[in-house]
């Protein structure tokens, strides 16, 4: 017997669509999931999940672009808990990533703050959000978006000196 | 505050720091397709297949392996035929893989202390050791307690992932898993810890996989694949043919978070205050539960396992000792915060 995808219910058109969304959006959104995890493997992870969860509800997702970083963030943010205890068991040594001393040094002290500041700095200065943007990405106050940034800012201050 | 505020030195640097780390990041550009097609779930077929040679490993481990509790196998008393492929499990020993080795060959997190009263293994359809247990870890700010459910593999090690037990009671008595690690497509189990008195034999469907088990010491085990956007059903059948109930959920689950806000909120501390934090965690269950006669075990800087004394029963002192170590936590972030 022959079963082709009409059978089965799946829509091609809706497929290849989907298909290419992912195939222009994955870098990015590995890009951005790496800055805020501190993990290439953890922002696959955090990707893929993503990409599974918008397949399943792709016809009636309106704006694939921001439901991707908003959920792409979201889920970042959840992932840092089982990190931390990873850390603890494992110790693990933060590799080196550029060839500038000072871009290993930012770097390692941007993976010390806590996620929320992190986020936050991720959102501001490498998708370049405004303050409003970042608050309605994370769904909290605007006020509380500028105090974690402050204490950020302060924190990553501290750290690199 | 306003942007103005920030040092504009401060800002070239982030800037630059975020433009590099992300140039550099790699990216495994494996087509959606592929990606979608190695996270189906397992087919019977395969089951049928590793079943097999499971059995033939068994039989060559004599002394390894000894059968703890069968249930019966084989066609079921019902009026109501049981569909698809039957997936016994069934209960063994401590195996090959002793406990504190199971954690200490952990690939994924499972806790500060482990309750070494809790382990339970299992042989099924599929895996040769499938096992189950609870344990102490902290999230956010609060310590909490664990489910834990995982594999042994065939490297010696194991794969396991561990969840808040409150999130595993949010669908009713089921808890379900998975871990990249487990094998291919993430997969796991998913097991239903209480099914309802008298059930003769429990319905799954995952997806398109259909198998059905019946219950052993009150629990049925499937395999599942959590990260595979499927929805799965379980019902529980009595043997004239009744159901005595329905478990179904829409996977993956994302609506955790949601349901238990104050599992998932971040902590107050830095990152290097958690680690700090999570030893003293550690350290005070594991001095809060010695004074209360149990024994612990594990090397420092690892996973602890807590053994109650024969006929003495854990949970009293672990109940205290999770509320001990929450003061002390609590005190601990008033503190470094």
């Amino acid at each position: 017997m022959i079963v082709n995808a009409v059978d089965l219910g799946v829509d091609v058109d809706a497929e290849a669509a989907f298909s290419a969304f992912y195939a222009q959006r994955l870098a990015a959104s590995v890009r951005l999931a790496h800055l805020i995890t501190g993990s290439p493997s953890a922002a696959h992870d955090v990707v893929h999940d993503v990409f599974l969860s918008m397949h399943t509800r792709w016809a009636a997702i309106d704006n694939p672009d921001g439901y991707l970083r908003t959920a792409v963030v979201n889920r970042c943010r959840s992932v840092q808990r089982r990190q931390i205890v990873e850390r603890l068991h494992l110790r693990r040594v933060s590799e080196p990533t550029a060839d500038e001393p000072e871009v290993d040094e930012t770097w390692a002290a941007l993976r010390r703050l806590p996620v929320d500041q992190r986020t936050v700095l991720v959102l501001r200065f490498y998708a370049d959000l405004s303050l409003a943007e970042i608050a309605d990405e994370l769904g909290k106050p605007l006020g509380t978006v500028k105090s974690t940034l402050h204490r950020g800012l302060a924190r990553l201050k501290e750290l690199l000196q | 505050m306003t942007d103005l505020d920030i040092d504009p030195e401060m800002e070239a640097r982030l800037r630059h720091t975020f433009r590099i780390v992300a140039a550099g990041t790699p990216v495994d550009a494996t087509p959606w397709e592929r990606v979608a097609r190695e996270r189906e779930p397992r087919r019977p077929a395969r089951l049928a297949g590793a079943a097999a040679v499971v059995l033939l490993v068994g039989a060559s481990s004599v002394g390894l392996w000894r059968v703890a509790t069968r249930p019966e196998v084989g066609p079921v008393s019902s009026p109501v035929a049981p569909e698809g492929q039957e997936y016994p499990i069934e209960r063994i020993p401590e195996p090959v893989l002793p406990r504190i080795a199971a954690l200490a060959h952990d690939k994924s997190p499972f806790g500060l202390v482990a309750d070494g009263s809790s382990f339970k293994y299992w042989r099924t359809a599929d895996v040769a050791v499938a096992f189950a247990y609870r344990s102490i870890n902290v999230q956010g700010d609060q310590v909490v307690e664990w489910t834990c459910i995982g594999q042994q593999e065939s490297d010696g090690g194991a794969g396991h992932l561990c969840r808040p037990t409150v999130e595993t009671r949010a669908r009713p008595n089921v808890e379900g898993t998975w871990d990249p690690s487990n094998g291919p497509a993430g997969s796991g189990f998913w097991r239903w810890a209480n099914v309802p008195e008298n059930t003769e034999f429990v319905q799954y469907r995952l997806g398109s996989l259909v198998l059905w088990q019946r219950p052993l010491d009150g629990e049925v085990i499937f395999p599942s694949n959590i990260r595979n956007p499927v929805s799965v059903v379980a019902t529980a059948y009595r043997a004239d043919g009744a159901v005595l109930q329905v478990v179904s959920a829409q996977m993956p689950v994302v609506d955790f978070e949601a349901a238990h806000p104050e599992l998932y909120q971040q902590s107050r501390l830095s990152e290097a205050a958690q680690v700090e934090a999570l030893s003293g965690v550690q350290q005070q269950l594991s001095a809060c539960l010695s004074g209360k006669g149990i024994v612990m075990s594990g090397d420092a800087g690892a996973p602890q396992l807590a053994t109650p004394p024969t006929g003495q029963d854990i949970e009293p002192a672990w109940q205290a000792c999770i509320a001990d170590a929450q003061r002390w936590l609590d005190d601990y972030v008033a503190d470094h915060a």
